[in-house]
């Protein structure tokens, strides 16, 4: 069931609210458990038993650690220093065993299912090369829907816990509300249980603030989805199929779509998602915080996906960062290279392996796991030339306070992403590659406007597109100046009010891309 | 408090720590530079902050971080 279909909209996530607030408060995270469990079901199937296997040795481990955490405060009142220090020692090895085996089974069924087939592919390859007659079969795997979100949140608990960042939750149906609350399992965000795990597990009164909210962002990221995210996909879909058709501006076009196709994908299934929660009085964290606004590479992922670049910093970053090993590398740098580079070069080993984990995240293709090196390399070589940079920007008298490098910044992103959505989108690296210089050759074709035209975008179709991008820059363009567009249509009379709201509705049931041509589009990061 | 405030103007130079209260959600401090903070305060005040006390609340100002060193020492 799509967050952008009508049933899940009128028939599935309007029942739910109904039951909800017909039950008695204590009862209603019952409700969501049943409606997340059903819309899993109705997605996966009896691949739900993937996910309870994982909630449930995630359960298991977070109690353990509890259990060891009880075990200590009674004791320490009865104990010398010394022995209290040796036994918080013992625990801590204790809890770091408990959680590496708990990662590791949940790990172990996310990589067997995503990624088993195509390490097989690449061994086979190695023992071809090496004349080796091994061959390893590939299986028909399945994927339990939201596998990747649901994994990083029951990890990001289980640590939580261990580091005493959150309690340990004794009731396992309340942890697998968590984990299967449905408005986040297809598309994230990655929820922690700090934030959202107390939410859902306790009842809300209606609050008609919030409930009006909540369809307010429903509505917004149904525009964006329907209206554009939709109409784009077959366009897009068709130049990359058709790609060595095609040279010069039509590829780059079609590159410039697809990053707004994805933007407007993701970010509007999110908007449904979080408005969705906020229907039941649960809010969810933010996801994205107009990307394209972004001065760096660095910014971009702190404003696109928010919450995989926040977990990757939590459980990878800063773990290595601050081991051991790394912290005497970082003495030692100290002792060799000026403050910059010895607090730089240890974390820039620390920043391949989050890049490389956000590549393989992604998906199981050498082009994902190039897509996370890419970001990689670019914020390196950005981190590695600072310096230089500074210096540079002395010698030419230029400001980056001005308005203009303010500008070039923002553009020089915009290309760098760009170039990262064509190795993202592309069907593989290679292919990624050939559109990339062929952008550089002349298209003599037919004019754009008839490829895009006969390649599903007439100029009606793309007069909407114009309009609704043109809609989301200036909203985006508020919020970035720190106004809140709910608070500001709340704050209307309600004609003003309600026009709006009809607008939106209209606009979703006339111009969404529905009807000959247009198919129900996958929103594009459920794959992952 | 004054010791922490010259690690800090030392690390990012160009903020007012003694009135800045958004070092960590205004990504004033980014994790680089919180490992750089984390690195010199260990040496600074011979002690080790831990992955516990990584939050955003411990790196909000310059007060929050001097209640975390404190912390650290009283737990050592």
């Amino acid at each position: 069931m799509q967050y952008n279909s009508w049933l899940y909209v009128v028939v599935f996530l309007s029942c739910t609210v109904l039951l909800y607030y017909a039950c008695p408060l204590r009862q209603r995270w019952m409700i969501l458990l049943a409606a997340s469990t059903a819309f899993y079901v109705l997605a996966s199937r009896q691949l739900i038993l993937v996910l309870i296997l994982s909630a449930a040795v995630i359960y298991w481990a977070a109690l353990e650690i509890d259990r060891g955490e009880s075990r200590y405060q009674q004791q320490k009142g009865l104990l010398s220093k010394e022995e209290r220090k040796r036994l918080k020692e013992n625990l801590a090895i204790h809890n770091r065993r408990v959680v590496a085996a708990a990662c590791m089974a949940s790990f172990g069924i996310l990589f067997f299912l995503k990624y088993f087939n195509f390490m097989g592919s690449n061994l086979n390859l190695l023992f071809a090369g090496l004349r080796l007659p091994l061959t390893i079969p590939a299986l028909h795997l399945m994927m339990p829907l939201g596998i990747s979100f649901y994994t990083l949140s029951a990890i990001s608990y289980l640590v939580d816990v261990s580091r005493g960042a959150c309690p340990a939750q004794r009731n396992f149906a309340k942890l697998l509300l968590f984990l299967i609350f449905f408005p986040v399992i297809t598309e994230g965000p990655i929820s922690r249980y700090g934030q959202l795990g107390g939410q859902v597990a306790q009842g809300h009164r209606f609050d008609f603030r919030a409930f009006c909210f909540g369809i307010q962002l429903i509505l917004w990221g149904l525009f964006k989805s329907v209206v554009l995210a939709d109409r784009l996909a077959a366009v897009v879909g068709n130049i990359f199929t058709k790609h060595s058709d095609y040279s010069g501006s039509v590829v780059l076009v079609a590159v410039l779509l697809y990053t707004l196709q994805i933007y407007m994908d993701f970010s509007g299934g999110i908007d449904i998602a979080r408005g969705s929660a906020e229907l039941f009085g649960i809010t969810l964290a933010q996801n994205f915080a107009r990307p394209f606004f972004a001065t760096s590479v660095n910014d971009f992922w702190r404003r696109w996906h928010i919450s995989l670049g926040a977990w990757l910093r939590d459980y990878i970053f800063y773990p290595i960062s601050l081991s051991h090993p790394f912290q005497l590398l970082s003495k030692k740098s100290r002792a060799h290279l000026n403050s910059y580079y010895a607090a730089t070069i240890p974390a820039l080993i620390a920043l391949f392996a989050v890049w490389l984990g956000n590549g393989i995240w992604h998906g199981a293709a050498w082009k994902y796991i190039c897509y996370g090196l890419y970001y990689y390399i670019i914020m390196a070589a950005g981190m590695l030339f600072e310096p230089l940079s500074v210096r540079l920007l002395a010698l030419l008298h230029l400001r980056r306070e001005s308005r203009g490098w303010h500008l070039w910044q923002m553009l020089r992103t915009f290309c760098f992403v760009n170039l990262g959505m064509l190795i993202f989108r592309a069907d593989s690296l290679r292919t990624a590659w050939t559109m990339f210089l062929s952008m550089f050759t002349p298209y003599h074709g037919k004019s754009l406007l008839q490829v895009l035209s006969s390649q599903g975008l007439n100029s009606n179709q793309l007069e909407i597109v114009v309009w609704g991008a043109a809609l989301v820059l200036m909203v985006s363009i508020f919020q970035e100046r720190g106004v809140g567009i709910r608070t500001w249509v709340a704050a209307r009379a309600i004609p003003i009010r309600w026009s709006i709201y009809i607008a939106v509705i209209l606009a979703i049931i006339i111009v969404g891309a529905y009807g000959p041509g247009f198919g129900v589009v996958d929103f594009i990061y459920a794959q992952f | 408090m004054e010791e922490i405030i010259k690690i800090l103007e030392e690390i990012k130079p160009g903020v007012d720590y003694r009135t800045e209260k958004n070092l960590f959600e205004g990504h004033i401090l980014a994790s680089l530079e919180i490992i750089m903070l984390v690195s010199e305060l260990n040496d600074a005040f011979d002690i080790k902050i831990t992955l516990p006390y990584i939050k955003p609340e411990n790196f909000r100002s310059a007060e929050t971080i001097y209640a975390m060193v404190q912390k650290v020492m009283d737990e050592e």
